[in-house]
């Protein structure tokens, strides 16, 4: 199956569409390797669907400027993982540098925290004016 | 995301449906302001029908919480499912917020708990 690339427009509410739409596409790229697609609650689902929605919000809200710009995410097979790029034009941020939520206390702070715990890895790259969020999620492989 | 309100006695029953994520976190600190101001301060949120929670909606109710136990009262959350457990489990929200399988349950404690404040 050849790379996906879903685009959507930078506001709170298409991110929830274009996350929902993109979790779709990874229950795709799931039955090309297992033969079968994944339950909605298979902890797979779950974890992309989380994952994408927090980085998608991410996108949406740390919008520069007033102008909505786009949310791009691509997601590909890479061996029995799915990689999934999710890109803006946002200032440039460094998720490292980004600490910890203050645990029930805090009122956001949460989105990475949260994405870091439903994938396998994280990275980030700044690409041509782009913000590139890459995760890598494995499919499960004996259930 | 459906917001219903209905009322037992003193307490505030807020019943979510749906998507608990960015997009509509407004809607549930906006139901939860207007309820205070009209001296409901016991709330319990029924989050039986939630089939998703972000991280944007943990932080609503982190809020709305804050602001209501400013003012004596209380929220109690009933009946989430085993995936919202999970999540209240890491972020810790299991801390901050008494949360019942049973919706009477939930009801009889957030009574007592009108009593005693």
């Amino acid at each position: 199956m050849p790379p996906a690339l879903l685009c959507f427009p930078a506001t709170l509410e298409q991110a929830q569409v274009g996350a929902i739409s993109a979790t779709e596409l990874a229950a795709t790229f799931y039955a090309e390797i297992k033969g079968i697609r994944p339950a909605s609650d298979h902890p797979f689902m779950e974890q992309i669907e989380l994952a994408l929605g927090e980085a998608c919000t991410n996108c949406a809200r740390h919008r520069s400027g007033s102008e909505v710009g786009e949310i791009r995410v691509d997601m590909r097979l890479q061996g029995d993982s799915l990689l999934i790029n999710i890109a803006d034009r946002n200032d440039p941020f460094n998720p490292d540098s980004v600490p910890l939520p203050e645990f029930a206390v805090a009122e956001n702070g949460y989105g990475l925290f949260l994405i870091r715990n439903c994938v396998d890895e994280l990275s980030y790259q700044r690409l041509d004016d782009w913000n590139i969020l890459t995760l890598i999620k494995q499919i499960p492989t004996n259930d | 995301m459906t917001i219903e309100t209905n009322f037992y006695n003193q307490i505030a029953v807020i019943k979510l449906a749906g998507r608990f994520d960015a997009s509509v976190t407004d809607n549930f600190k906006a139901t939860v302001e207007q309820l205070l101001k009209t001296d409901r301060y016991q709330f319990v949120v029924d989050l039986r029908q939630v089939n998703y929670i972000d991280s944007s909606g943990l932080g609503s109710m982190v809020a709305a919480v804050r602001k209501v136990r400013e003012q004596d009262g209380d929220i109690i959350l009933a009946e989430p499912s085993d995936k919202l457990r999970s999540l209240f489990a890491l972020t810790r929200m299991a801390r901050l917020f008494e949360i019942y399988d049973d919706q009477d349950v939930a009801l009889n404690a957030c009574s007592k708990s009108s009593l005693t404040s």
